[in-house]
């Protein structure tokens, strides 16, 4: 369960503190989906980063599954991330040196699997699940944008993570790409029950989702 | 998936970039191991040729007063040496002049040689014969000799008898031989034979030495052994050689005899120098002591006249007998009397001939030879205690020593001695005296009082009378047993046998004064830091374009460290290709900086016998360093990543990385930097701090200072609006130098880096030029002359100038304004820059007191406290302390870079000889011609080498300072003192000579540095089309908008013209700092090479920013759009 309990957020500027997110609280709970609009800006982004846990809140708490990962310490952090949450990005940031298949499994660099043959397994599942079972082993750079969004989606899911996190996933792609990586991502989150936020500007997008909210005036608001 | 799986996978993906950084790395260690190689090279070049020199000897036994030369044979027969060989030889210096041609070479060993020698090194050929000479290949180049030309060589003479006592000859200092050229001795035929390590030419000159006996009147004798190692012996042999001495040697070996009893009389110990040096006296005291035997010294001096009231003896012999009179109770009891003045005791004969009376006053006048070169004739005046008869010790004519010339003349009409005698003195009564008693002293003085007036740095007895208590000794076989514990218990040590061992010798000299490896590491650093800086800069270029890369591993829960284990396996693998790819370089880079030492660069080592070796031990260390400071910059380059959060990796913003560094830190920098630099330039000026370190600090943190600074004008916010127009174009590209502040900070560092290193050095050159006042580097001495053979007068004196054949009368036109100060010198290893080996044994001066007076030359570093110190730093020379420390002066630059000391030091000179010696450096000289020797002052210098006769070096000043005039006096000097075989160099030429050293030392470190620019440049304009690479979409969208490609290129060329006019000033300004007081000595006027540099610089930079934006005219904007 994610717990976003009076979370705001300032950045230090020469010109003084900048609000960015301010008194943001929700609740998310395992099956459920949130999606953030609001225009270029408005702090959808640093939202996402603050529920990944890769940037601190200034006040308030976020609480995933019990446990507050701002508590810990940088390595613990890191190994929360990687355990917990899993990232799809606008630019899909696949490493163009790896095969697919290798970049599905990056996410296994930061734990040490008891099985490596089983993770293997999984991606290969996971690889066959987004529509890309036959081209394990091209790089990046020999796929399209939205093969390498749902190579990127793979890699999210590839630690089975209680929390996804997605920043405009489509928002690179054309219309019938785009549709098909978010059926993709809908369908994967519904199947393994995870929580997922997306940040978008899609209304197509958002309305897949079970929440919809937009920020304004750094505050978090529901969409009918 | 592992990180080294990752690691490996990106370094072949990104190959292109990191070719770039393995290149970079590959440089410095290429630079770098070439560098330790090239101190190798050197020192076994050094080695190599110390050992072709000196052939197959490992020990060399040698002493001033020649030995037997039997003692080889005696040698080869000791156990401890049963396995070696052995030959004799006479080592002299000497002048060698080829009649034919007029050319004359000083400074050549003259060796007196047989077949043996040849036998000994192992080479075939024959020793000439006695009519003929064979050359060394330089000697022979110099002179230029046809086959059966005349060639004369002139030899110091060895003396049994001191130079500088009053029995020495004076006049007999050398001897030349007529000789005929018998060809050049091949260098594998030993014809480089040398025992003193230099790289330079070797003059040497192979005579037979029956021949040189003979000319020598040596006959039988050698002053040098030359042992082999042997098969089972290591090479530090000499307690073998100094045991097997011991045992060998005999007392004539050691110039010692005992007169054998025969008649009653006591055994007489004597020395063929007249003289018996002191620790002699006390070990024949010693061991006579241990058989039962009295040892009474024995003081005997000749009186040129015994006065009283008017009525004189002429040149009659005195003896200073100890209190028990030699034995005689009479003269014992006489010698005891306490008169107020001092006891003397005439014989009969001399009492009868001048009237005396007991009580009566007696003058005893007699000569003396003067320290400093001078006959002094004294006066002393003395009691008649007595007279006794010429009976019992009063008729032992033995009590004075053997004196050539002197003792062996049949009448006096026949005395040959060293000083003048006036014969028109001498009635027939004297003669008659001597035809009757000879050398039978007329008169007795108690020894002490004897001791006070004659006594001399050689010693204060003539001989040693030795007795028993109840009389005198008579058994023969006492001599025997006597001679042998003499012979042992004085050992090879006290009688001045150096025994030298020269493998360990050669290797420690081939360890070189200057550690080549080290200079051209210096030499080469900033090409080395172009290099690491070019590979950490392609590094980061690879990194920054994976920042978003890097966003995701850590996002996905890769910690920093991990990250940082990613990229330091990438880095380990860029160091690991980049040092084997080094190791090619490093072999080529040794290479060629070996051929500069042969060619461009050889006036810096004066040689081209350095050849390059290749050793596994300076490969490794170099790629192990090398690939060590690659890896630790690129680790530098990753720590950064490492500060840098997630979201700000993620967003790829180009800014990130090179904002680390943050605003505040650089502003604290600079604060820091230009404050020591305020700092450094006042104790510069207050010389609390040496000025030249204090100033080129001071640059230096002026140039660290000065990048920081830019480095905030680069984060600076930027207010304002760009004009229109071509100049708003242009702020445009000076603006986007802010756009990657990592980058151009480097960039401009690069330039200003270069800039600094290149113009202060520069000014480090020196100029010979108008370095002629008594304060300059010459001292005001227009000639630096230096003798082969001692000159035994005192060249300041007239008397003395006329006794050397240099000045007959004071109106010599060709002496008028000429102004001499002699030196003495103990010859030895040379201690400037000229000589690349260590030296073993240092040259050292005895200077006069004159000299000390007259304050010439500049000072460096002192320890002086008082004020006539401070007026004058050479009265810091004198005496030894009570520690037996001697102060010394010594030139900054050979106490630096060839003795590796500084003032205040202790250093110890003869470590291994029987006389070691420790010197104070009290004071350094600035720059000046005296770098070739260690300075002491004259007294101390004649108690360190009391063997040395003579001065050898002459200060001349001439009034004029027309050149015609300086060397016409030359000319004037060498023919004059040809007998002494002087060579008389211009000071300015000496100074000249060093200075060229170091002047190619900047040479060869500016031409390194241009190098390294050259490589700065190349990075710059990789790092400048990577710039565009990057901007293109920004660049295309400019282009979109309007820019013609004529307006682009003006945008990222001046961006480019900034960063380097940023470089060349921060780099400029800090150089002028360093080199503050240079500037103000030369009234301001800059040094103009390093203006040329600064173009160059310049130029370069521009023309590489030229090249790299050339492509923006091209730049194809929809392609480049499209990739937006």
């Amino acid at each position: 369960m994610l717990i976003v309990d009076h979370l705001s957020k300032h950045y230090a500027t020469p010109r003084g503190p900048l609000a960015i997110l301010d008194d943001v609280s929700f609740t998310l709970e395992p099956g459920q989906s949130l999606a953030v609009m609001g225009p270029s800006g408005s702090g959808k982004s640093t939202l996402l980063y603050t529920l990944g846990v890769l940037e601190p809140p200034t006040s308030g708490t976020v609480t995933i599954n019990a446990q507050n990962p701002f508590d810990l310490g940088e390595r613990e952090q890191a190994a929360f991330r990687g355990r917990t949450i899993g990232f799809v990005f606008q630019d899909h940031l696949l490493l163009p040196q790896l095969s697919a298949l290798d970049n599905v499994l990056v996410p296994t660099l930061a734990t040490r699997p008891a099985s490596p043959a089983e993770l293997v397994a999984r991606a290969r599942q996971l690889l066959g699940d987004v529509g890309l079972g036959a081209r394990l082993d091209h790089r990046p750079g020999e796929l399209s944008g939205g093969e390498r969004q749902r190579v990127a989606i793979a890699r999210a899911l590839v630690h089975r993570p209680a929390l996804v996190l997605c920043d405009e996933p489509t928002g690179n792609l054309d219309r019938t790409a785009a549709e098909a990586v978010a059926d993709l991502l809908v369908a994967l989150h519904t199947e393994q029950q995870t929580m997922l936020v997306a940040v978008t500007h899609s209304p197509t997008f958002a309305a897949r989702f079970g929440r919809r909210t937009e920020i304004a005036d750094r505050r978090l608001h529901d969409i009918p | 998936m592992t990180l080294v799986h990752l690691a490996l996978a990106s370094l072949w993906f990104y190959r292109r970039t990191q070719l770039a950084a393995v290149a970079g790395v590959a440089c410095a260690v290429a630079v770098l191991a070439g560098s330790l190689l090239v101190g190798t090279s050197v020192r076994a070049s050094l080695a190599d040729l110390a050992a072709s020199r000196t052939g197959r000897t490992a020990t060399v036994v040698g002493t001033e007063i020649p030995f037997g030369s039997t003692l080889a044979d005696r040698l080869a027969v000791q156990s401890d040496l049963s396995d070696v060989s052995i030959v004799p030889l006479l080592s002299l210096q000497g002048v060698v002049e080829h009649p034919g041609s007029g050319r004359r070479a000083s400074n050549v060993a003259v060796y007196g040689i047989d077949d043996r020698f040849f036998a000994f090194h192992g080479v075939t050929a024959r020793a000439p014969d006695s009519s003929h000479v064979l050359l060394s290949p330089d000697l022979a180049a110099e002179l230029g000799p046809e086959a059966d030309d005349v060639i004369l060589v002139r030899v110091a003479r060895p003396t049994d008898v001191p130079l500088d006592s009053l029995h020495g000859r004076k006049d007999e200092v050398g001897r030349t031989m007529r000789l005929t050229a018998g060809g050049t001795l091949a260098v594998d035929a030993m014809g480089e034979f040398s025992l003193n390590p230099s790289q330079g030419p070797v003059r040497a000159a192979f005579v037979a030495v029956d021949r040189l006996e003979r000319d020598l009147g040596l006959s039988g004798r050698a002053n040098t052994l030359l042992i082999s190692a042997g098969a089972a012996r290591s090479n530090d042999g000499t307690l073998d050689v100094r045991n097997a001495l011991s045992a060998a040697l005999t007392l004539d070996d050691l110039g010692l005899s005992i007169a054998p009893p025969g008649d009653g009389s006591p055994l007489i110990v004597e020395h063929d120098a007249g003289l018996i040096p002191d620790p002699i006296v006390a070990v024949v005291t010693r061991v006579a002591g241990a058989r039962g035997l009295l040892a009474t010294p024995v003081l005997s001096w000749l009186a040129t006249r015994l006065t009283i009231d008017g009525r004189s003896v002429p040149y009659s012999l005195v003896t200073a007998l100890g209190p028990d009179g030699g034995g005689d109770a009479r003269l014992a009891d006489l010698l005891a009397t306490q008169t107020g003045e001092a006891p003397l005791v005439l014989n009969d004969w001399a009492a009868r001939d001048l009237g005396a009376s007991a009580g009566d006053a007696i003058e005893l006048e007699f000569y003396r030879w003067a320290d400093e070169g001078r006959l002094v004739t004294d006066r002393a005046v003395f009691r008649v205690a007595g007279v006794v008869p010429i009976a019992g010790v009063a008729a032992d004519r033995r009590l004075a020593p053997d004196y050539p010339g002197i003792t062996d003349a049949a009448s006096f009409s026949n005395w040959d001695p060293p000083f003048p005698i006036d014969l028109r003195l001498v009635r027939p009564v004297d003669d008659e005296y001597w035809e009757r008693y000879r050398a039978t002293p007329k008169a007795f003085i108690p020894l002490d009082a004897g001791q006070a007036l004659w006594q001399t740095r050689y010693g204060q007895a003539t001989s040693i009378r030795l007795r028993t208590g109840s009389g005198d000794v008579d058994a023969p076989e006492l001599v025997a047993d006597l001679s042998a514990d003499l012979a042992r218990e004085i050992g090879p040590l006290r009688a001045g046998f150096n025994i030298v061992n020269v493998s360990a010798e050669r290797r420690a000299a081939a360890v070189g004064a200057t550690d080549f490896g080290q200079y051209f590491s210096y030499f080469s650093f900033f090409l080395m830091v172009s290099a690491l800086l070019l590979a950490a800069l392609f590094f980061r270029l690879a990194i920054e374009q994976r920042l978003p890369q890097v966003g995701v591993l850590r996002a996905i829960g890769l910690p920093p460290a991990a990250v940082r284990r990613l990229f330091l396996i990438e880095g380990g693998v860029i160091a690991l290709a980049g040092g084997l790819a080094g190791i090619a370089g490093a072999v080529g880079w040794a290479w060629l900086m070996m051929y500069g030492l042969r060619t461009w660069w050889s006036g810096a080592v004066g040689t081209s016998r350095l050849v390059l070796h290749v050793d596994a031990i300076s490969l490794v260390a170099g790629v192990a360093a090398g690939g060590l400071a690659a890896l630790v910059s690129i680790g530098l380059t990753v720590s950064q990543i490492s500060r840098l959060t997630p979201r700000q990796l993620l967003t790829g913003s180009g800014d990130a990385l090179a904002g680390v560094v943050a605003t505040r830190r650089a502003r604290q920098v600079a604060a820091l930097g230009l404050g020591g630099a305020l700092t450094l330039s006042a104790l510069g000026v207050s010389t609390v701090m040496p000025a030249a370190g204090a100033f080129f600090g001071a640059g230096a943190l002026v140039l660290v200072g000065g990048l920081a600074a830019f480095k905030v004008w680069l984060g600076r916010e930027q207010p304002g609006s760009l004009a229109s127009g071509s100049a708003g174009v242009a702020r445009l590209g000076v603006r986007n130098a802010s756009w990657r502040p990592g980058r151009s900070l480097a960039a401009a560092g690069l330039v200003a880096a270069a800039v600094f290193l290149l113009v202060s050095v520069d000014s480090f050159r020196k100029d010979s030029d108008g370095q002629t006042g008594p304060h300059s580097g010459t001292g005001g001495f227009a000639l630096l002359a230096e003798s082969q053979l001692p000159m035994v007068h005192d060249p300041m004196t007239a008397e003395g100038r006329d006794a050397l054949g240099l000045q007959y009368s004071a109106d010599d036109p060709d002496m008028a304004g000429v102004t001499l100060l002699p030196a003495r010198l103990r010859a030895g290893d040379d201690t400037s820059c000229l000589n690349l080996y260590r030296p073993q044994r240092p040259r050292l001066l005895g200077l006069p007191a004159a000299f000390l007076d007259a304050n010439r030359f500049r000072f460096g570093r002192t320890t002086t406290e008082t004020d006539q110190t401070r007026a004058n730093p050479w009265h810091l020379l004198g005496p030894a302390d009570a520690d037996g420390i001697v102060p010394a002066i010594i030139d900054q630059t050979s106490l630096q870079y060839v003795l590796h000391a500084a003032v205040g030091d202790v250093i110890t000179i003869d470590e291994d000889t029987a006389r070691p010696a420790r010197l104070r450096v009290v004071a350094a000289l600035s720059d000046t011609v005296l770098q070739g020797e260690i300075l002491v002052a004259e007294p101390a210098f004649r108690e360190l080498f009391p063997d040395v006769a003579g001065y050898h070096v002459l200060f001349v000043e001439v009034a004029s300072a027309d050149p015609a005039r300086v060397q016409e006096v030359a000319a004037m000097l060498e023919e004059r003192l040809e007998p002494f075989g002087l060579d008389a160099q211009e000071t300015t030429r000496r100074l000249a000579a060093f200075h060229q050293v170091e002047n190619t030392y900047l040479s060869t470190f500016q031409t390194l540095g241009g190098l390294g620019l050259v490589l700065g440049c190349l990075g710059l304009a990789a790092v400048i089309a990577r710039n565009v690479l990057e901007r293109r979409r920004e660049l295309a969208l400019l282009g979109a908008a309007g820019y013609t490609g004529r307006d682009l290129q003006t945008v990222v060329l001046a961006e480019n013209v900034t960063l380097i006019s940023a470089g060349l000033g921060i780099g400029l300004v800090a150089a002028i700092v360093a080199i503050g007081p240079l500037l103000l000595e030369r009234a301001g006027t800059p040094p103009l090479l390093p203006l040329i540099w600064l173009v160059v610089v310049g130029a370069t930079g521009l023309l590489a920013s030229m090249a790299a934006t050339r492509q923006l005219r091209r730049l194809p904007l929809v392609p480049s759009l499209r990739s937006e």
